[in-house]
C-alpha cells in the first residue's frame, strides 16, 4: 500500500482520490477502531459507528484546516459519532441499582483467567451499562470535564458524576475480582 | 501483582493501557474492524459525488417519460395529418398533364406558318395535353422551334375518343397509380425531354422598322 503523509492524504481525498482514501482509510482504521470499541457493546456496534464516522470524515475533509495533526481531528470526529449512537438509544444514561444483575457478566472463566491485557479490558469496558461506559471513557480516557460531557451527552452535571463515580466502582469490583482468582 | 495495580486508579490503569497498544493490530483481530465497513463506507462516499440523489433522479426520470410520451403524441399526430389527407383529397388523374408552356414542341419546317398560327390556343385553366412525339424533319432543314403561343394544343377531352363515343371495353388506358411519386416520375421525363432539345437563337430585331 502505498504511503502518504497527512498532507498528501487531506489533498488526494479532496480532488477525490480513490488510492488516498483507501490510504487515508487503512492508515486510521485500526487506532480508530479502538476508540469505539470502547464506546461499544460489541465489536458489531462499533464497526457501525466507524462507517458512519469515517463517512463523515471523507464528507468533511474539506474543514479540515491542518492546525493539528489530522489523526486527532478524525478521533474528535468518531467520538462524535460514538456520542451521537449513544444518544439515539433511549435512556442510555441511567442509574443500574441493582449490581447484581450486571456482576453476573463478568462471572466467566475467560475473564478470571485473563492477564488483564487491552482485550480484557476492552472486554470490561463493553460490559458496563451504555451511560457509566460513555461518562467513563470520556472523563478518564479521553480527558473531558464533566461539563464539556454534561454538553455533550445532554445530561446535567451532577448526573455526569454520578455516572462516572459508578463506573469506577462497578469497574473495581471487576478488576477485584479478577486478582483474587 | 495486585497491589500495585490497586494502587492505581482505575482511570490510570484504563488510560495507560488504550493509550499505548503498539500500532500493529493484534493477531487475534479482536481490535481490527472486517473488510464490510471500507466497502460500505467506499460505496457511501461515493455515490454523493455523481451529485445525483435518488429525488433529483425519480424527477429526471418523470421529465424524460413526459417528453417521450408528448413527442411520441406529435408524431403521431404529424403522421396521421400527412397520410390521411394524400390519400382521400388527391383527384384522380387519368392521363400525364404536360405543362403547356415549357413542353417543346418540334414542328414540321414544312409546316406554313399561318395555319399554325391560325390554331386558337386552349384557355390557360384547361387540362390540356401537348404530344411529345417528335416527327422526323423533311428534308435538310433543321427543326424549328415553334413559339408558345403556335404550339399545336389539343385539349384532353379530344384526345383519347375524339369521335366522340364511348369507350370500348378494354380500350381504356392505363391509369398511373394516384401517388405523388408517379407524378414526380413524369415530370422528370419531361424535364429529360426539355434538356435533349437545343434551344434557338433568340431573333434579331428589325431596326429598319423600327425606324420607319
Amino acid at each position: 500500500m502505498q504511503q502518504f503523509n497527512d498532507q498528501e492524504l487531506v489533498t488526494g481525498v479532496l480532488k477525490g482520490s480513490s488510492a488516498h482514501q483507501t490510504a487515508l482509510y487503512r492508515q486510521y482504521s485500526v487506532p480508530m477502531f479502538r476508540v469505539l470499541l470502547r464506546f461499544s457493546r460489541d465489536k458489531s456496534e462499533a464497526e457501525d459507528m466507524m462507517q458512519d464516522g469515517f463517512v463523515r470524515v471523507f464528507r468533511d475533509m474539506g474543514q479540515f484546516r491542518g492546525d493539528g495533526a489530522l489523526g486527532g481531528w478524525i478521533r474528535r470526529i468518531m467520538v462524535n459519532t460514538a456520542l451521537s449512537h449513544l444518544r439515539k438509544q433511549k435512556d442510555f444514561v441511567k442509574d443500574v441499582p441493582d449490581f447484581s444483575v450486571f456482576e453476573a457478566k463478568f462471572h466467566t472463566e475467560e475473564d478470571f483467567a485473563s492477564n488483564l491485557d487491552a482485550q480484557t479490558l476492552m472486554g470490561y469496558l463493553q460490559r458496563l451499562p451504555p451511560g457509566y461506559r460513555a461518562v467513563f471513557n470520556l472523563y478518564a480516557i479521553e480527558g473531558f470535564s464533566h461539563e464539556e460531557i454534561a454538553e455533550q451527552l445532554g445530561i446535567t452535571i451532577g448526573t455526569s458524576k454520578s455516572q462516572l463515580f459508578k463506573a469506577r466502582e462497578y469497574l473495581k469490583k471487576i478488576l477485584d475480582k479478577s486478582f483474587i482468582s | 501483582m495486585t497491589e500495585p495495580q490497586e494502587l492505581r486508579s482505575i482511570d490510570e490503569l484504563f488510560k495507560s493501557t488504550f493509550n499505548n497498544l503498539p500500532e500493529t493490530p493484534a493477531s487475534s483481530g479482536w481490535d481490527t474492524p472486517s473488510e464490510r465497513v471500507w466497502d460500505h463506507v467506499r460505496d457511501n462516499i461515493q455515490a454523493p459525488r455523481s451529485g445525483w440523489s435518488l429525488q433529483s433522479l425519480m424527477i429526471l426520470a418523470g421529465f424524460a417519460i413526459l417528453v417521450a410520451v408528448g413527442l411520441y403524441f406529435a408524431f403521431s399526430g404529424a403522421e396521421k395529418a400527412g397520410t390521411d389527407p394524400v390519400e382521400t383529397a388527391t383527384p384522380a388523374i387519368t392521363a400525364p398533364v404536360a405543362p403547356v408552356v415549357e413542353a417543346p414542341v418540334v414542328a414540321p419546317a414544312s409546316l406554313p406558318e399561318p395555319a399554325v398560327a391560325s390554331i386558337p390556343a386552349a384557355p390557360k385553366a384547361q387540362r390540356t395535353y401537348t404530344p411529345r412525339t417528335v416527327k422526323p424533319a423533311l428534308g435538310n432543314t433543321a427543326p424549328k422551334r415553334l413559339p408558345v403561343e403556335e404550339l399545336p394544343i389539343v385539349t384532353n377531352r379530344e384526345m383519347p375518343h375524339s369521335n366522340g363515343a364511348a369507350p370500348l371495353p378494354g380500350s381504356n388506358e392505363v391509369k398511373i397509380p394516384n401517388t405523388t411519386e408517379a407524378l414526380k416520375i413524369e415530370h422528370v421525363k419531361q424535364l429529360e425531354i426539355l434538356w435533349r432539345t437545343p434551344l434557338d437563337f433568340l431573333p434579331v430585331p428589325n431596326t429598319k422598322k423600327a425606324k420607319n
